[in-house]
């Protein structure tokens, strides 16, 4: 199983400053948008194997997990999750203590082999790939948020 | 196409450094796609690219870009069995070496593109700078290996000429 946390205490500093000058009601929507990002360049990674990383499919159910995950998170036209079963995705965003966090799992059980490898095999690297694109990518998707916030109050 | 904006020379300065690492316990150091071929320590390197970014133009035919990779270690050594024991610190002290080894990361690129045996250091100070320090994760065991993994995102400039 692989679960990935996002939280703005991991982000770097930068975005992290950011993100908590936003306003309490915009944080939930960052994090998703940030979430839906990371999963998004997770799936097409693995399905086409963009931006460098091997593609990997062969059932499909892998993939799937990930955009049941990324259906889950209301962000978005829904993905093809077909292949996945029940319980092979999940995305869950909660707040407390003023930190939101965003917790994505996929729990297909060869999840682990795909993404970090084995001895023999190479490491696919999607979702390490797709958290620092997303780390890099933040700040452009928080800077607009809060603009189009002060633009429509 | 600008040397410096090769993901080819960076991936060759990157591995050619980090396969000349000292690290304790002498493991066997491999690049991405080379499987373990030893039953005792081992470390593989990969390089991804994660992005660009334009930081500057100096004329219509001339952009600068902030390029940045991610450099990741993945660290192996023998499991303990039955039969077998193994000290449990060792592998720490396989990632203590590279994340110090990592959070310093300063090279000049170099060109490889010309004759890879002999790469050039570019002329102009095109340098790969670790961007923050490393960071460590421990991975479940997997046929036979204990796992650990060290990554640090880097970052230098490059140009894109006309």
């Amino acid at each position: 199983m692989l679960e990935v946390k996002l939280n703005q205490a991991q982000l770097n500093r930068q975005v992290r400053h950011l993100l908590a000058r936003l306003p309490g009601e915009l944080r939930e929507p960052a994090v998703k948008k940030v979430a839906f990002d990371v999963l998004h360049d997770v799936q097409l990674g693995i399905y086409t194997g963009g931006f460098g990383n091997p593609k990997r499919v062969d059932t499909g159910r892998y993939v799937s997990g990930w955009r049941l995950a990324m259906a889950q998170l209301g962000v978005g036209p829904a993905p093809d999750a077909s292949l996945a079963q029940p319980g092979d995705g999940r995305a869950e965003v909660r707040t407390s203590d003023g930190k939101t966090i965003a917790v994505l799992t996929n729990a297909v059980e060869y999840g682990s082999y795909v993404e970090y490898g084995t001895s023999t095999m190479r490491a696919g690297n999607h979702v390490a790939v797709a958290l620092q694109r997303a780390t890099e990518g933040t700040r452009q998707v928080v800077t607009q948020l809060m603009r189009s916030y002060w633009e429509g109050s | 196409m600008d040397a410096s904006n090769r993901l080819r020379n960076v991936k060759g300065t990157l591995y050619t450094w980090a396969v000349g690492l000292t690290i304790t316990g002498s493991p066997e150091l491999l690049v991405d796609g080379q499987p373990v071929t030893i039953d005792g320590a081992a470390v593989r390197f990969a390089v991804e690219l994660t992005g660009q970014s334009l930081v500057g133009v100096d004329s219509q035919s001339e952009h600068t870009f902030r390029g940045a990779v991610l450099l990741i270690a993945d660290v192996f050594n023998k499991a303990p069995s039955a039969d077998t024991g193994v000290n449990l610190y060792d592998i720490d002290a396989m990632v203590d070496d590279l994340r110090d080894a990592f959070s310093l990361l300063s090279l000049r690129l170099k060109d490889y593109t010309v004759d890879p045996n002999s790469p050039t250091t570019l002329a102009a100070p095109h340098v790969l700078r670790a961007l923050g320090p490393a960071q460590f994760s421990p991975l479940s065991p997997v046929d036979g290996y204990q796992r650990a993994r060290v990554t640090v995102p880097v970052i230098w400039d490059a140009y894109h000429t006309a």
